[in-house]
């Protein structure tokens, strides 16, 4: 993108003057880093937070004033007795969170390929069906959902069914398009060639199809694992409070750190456990960057 | 003849393997708890009596559970209030978030060096949880404890109230909401690129101005997208809960922060027919919005081929 940008712009036709440019850039880079400031302040107060000593969080700095650094903080969170599940909520965030990576990539990959590249009766109202979906408002079918759940069990179940089994369905409307538009861009003449050497549908879907989409395939991986890790609202929903077993680290740490609290620790505990939460992400996110921010998601909007 | 309806019949059977989880999701997931929902609406559903067998414990009151949002006192109140609440966020809001997120968007798709490391790090703030930016803003907006009113005495402004009082809830929520700017941002630059920049070429030979190139180009061009983003805004907008919740603990100072999906998690499991009426008033609402936003989007451009 950069490269085809630089070859197309005539550079003779916007050199103006050139001091009028270079100030116009610096206010720009001006603006640009008063900007990371502030919205990189909260992020910064929470890490400072995390290490302040017990003494000293109620002072409202955020640098400790006798220069104590605590790293204590993160290791009670996982051995004291305030907060002994801290480390079951992240297992049991983890395994939410690996099924679903794995699971809703192939899962809508499946249900894409059926929509892109197979024909079949009713396929085109399938598919209407599917993306009307992603109209209805999901606070609609999340609390007679709860009534279901509770009917099969699932209610404060230990291997959590509410946060990653309905994922495995199709992954939602939105990945499923996403798939689709990608699957688009493959030529239909690579499926007929595989079908005249006499491969099967499943085969070609997963020699032929399923390698071509590995880039797409991993951007939904990356959002679904963040989209579970830092889901609220289904544990919330699903999950009574106390039933430890099934707390995720999002519902953990709302229902022992945050207002709904009971136990109020000092707020460097809960800070540091909000930072232990970001981590995986922020590894995620750098890992997966180009990914991420220069937007596979975008190249499918424009028809 | 035969062998050619074979193979059809094969190949229908093949296609609906292929898309059968998502047809079983969206009727189990989505379909079956939406159309029980709207039958329980009609419902007076007791205490923690949830069933399948509606006759046996519900009692149908018909459309009782909608006139009361209207009618009943302690209801209306509650209702009226959450739609005072959600609407002054979505008008205030969307709006603000929207033109300042694509005028970062215009700023970041300038070729100028390190812009993308700029994008990057303007993304971060997205990558905190709702529920660590409940916890953390509730910190650091703590009136006495918190870092903002220190800063604020320390540089000799009065100190805020923030979360604490009833007439700053919401322009504080509105403060800490604009923190996520940078995910609608990316949205805008990925439209931004999809502008070809030849369009740009012949309006510069033309002599058209930056400002010209902007009102007469890229916006037009964009217009697609800034429907998307609208309605999209909206039914997230109107579905508003979590953020609160993991900043406050419910509803705010004196309701101040009360969403209509306050309104229906706090009468779920006491008024479950209830919960389920007011939750299609939502649905209602977010439609006919959606609606009106569609019908009056003849300002889109589709491109030549319309």
């Amino acid at each position: 993108m950069e490269t085809e940008q630089t070859l197309l712009s005539p550079a003779p036709a916007r050199k103006k003057i050139n001091g009028v440019k270079v100030g116009a850039d610096v206010l720009k880079y001006a603006f640009l880093v008063l900007l990371i400031v502030v919205l990189l302040f909260p992020l910064f107060v929470m890490i400072c937070l995390s290490i302040l000593p017990d003494s000293e969080i109620n002072r409202g700095v955020i640098f400790s004033p006798s220069g104590t650094i605590n790293f204590g903080t993160y290791i009670t969170i996982f051995t004291s007795s305030l907060s002994g599940g801290y480390m079951r909520y992240l297992v049991n965030s983890l395994i939410i969170g690996l099924i679903t990576a794995v699971g809703i990539p192939l899962s809508s990959a499946l249900c894409a390929y059926g929509f892109c590249k197979m024909e079949f009766k009713g396929r085109d109202v399938y598919f209407a069906i599917v993306l009307a979906t992603m109209m209805i408002p999901s606070v609609i079918s999340i609390i007679p959902l709860y009534t279901i759940y509770v009917r099969l069990g699932w209610l404060n179940s230990p291997f959590l069914f509410p946060m990653w089994v309905p994922g495995l369905f199709g992954g939602g409307a939105t990945n499923i398009f996403l798939m689709r538009q990608y699957m688009r861009s493959i030529p239909n003449d690579l499926i007929k060639a595989a079908k005249l050497d006499g491969a099967s549908s499943v085969y070609i879907f997963f020699r032929i199809m399923l390698p071509l989409c590995i880039p797409i395939m991993l951007y939904v991986a990356v959002t679904a694992f963040m989209g579970a890790w830092n889901d609220f609202m289904t544990p919330y929903t699903y999950v009574s409070r106390g039933q430890t077993q099934a707390y995720t680290l999002a519902l953990g740490i709302y229902y022992d750190y945050g207002p709904g609290s009971t136990k109020a620790p000092f707020s460097n505990y809960a800070m540091a456990a909000g930072v232990v939460m970001i981590i995986p992400c922020a590894i995620l996110f750098f890992a997966f960057q180009k990914y991420l921010v220069e937007g596979v998601a975008g190249s499918g909007m424009k028809d | 003849m035969t062998q050619r309806t074979i193979r059809k019949i094969k190949q229908n059977i093949a296609g609906h393997l292929f898309i059968l989880p998502v047809i079983l999701g969206v009727a189990i997931f989505t379909l079956a708890p939406v159309i029980y929902a709207f039958v329980c609406s009609f419902y007076e559903i007791p205490i923690t009596k949830f069933t399948f067998n509606l006759g046996r414990y519900g009692e149908f009151i018909g459309l009782k559970n909608y006139g009361k949002m209207f009618t009943v006192y302690t209801y209306r109140k509650e209702f009226l209030q959450s739609l005072k609440v959600t609407f002054t966020y979505a008008v205030i809001f969307i709006p603000l978030m929207l033109v300042c997120s694509f005028a970062l968007a215009l700023l970041l798709n300038q070729k100028i060096k390190g812009m993308r490391i700029f994008r990057t790090i303007l993304y971060l703030p997205c990558l905190i949880p709702a529920v660590c930016s409940g916890l953390l803003w509730s910190r650091i907006t703590d009136p006495d404890k918190g870092v903002l009113n220190n800063l604020f005495q320390s540089i000799g402004l009065p100190k805020f109230a923030w979360f604490t009082e009833a007439s700053t809830s919401m322009p504080a929520f509105i403060f800490i909401s604009m923190f996520g700017i940078g995910g609608n941002m990316i949205l805008w630059l990925a439209q931004l690129k999809n502008v070809p920049q030849s369009v740009y070429e012949s309006a510069r030979l033309d002599g058209a101005s930056r400002a010209r190139q902007l009102f007469q180009i890229t916006i037009p061009l964009c217009t697609p997208m800034i429907l998307y983003n609208t309605i999209m805004s909206v039914i997230a907008v109107m579905q508003t809960y979590a953020q609160v919740v993991t900043l406050t603990g419910g509803g705010g100072v004196d309701m101040s922060l009360y969403f209509v999906v306050h309104g229906i998690y706090g009468n779920r499991v006491n008024h479950f027919g209830y919960a389920c009426a007011l939750s299609f008033m939502l649905f209602i609402i977010i439609a006919l919005l959606t609606l009106v936003t569609m019908k009056t989007s003849k300002w889109v451009y589709y491109g030549e081929e319309g």
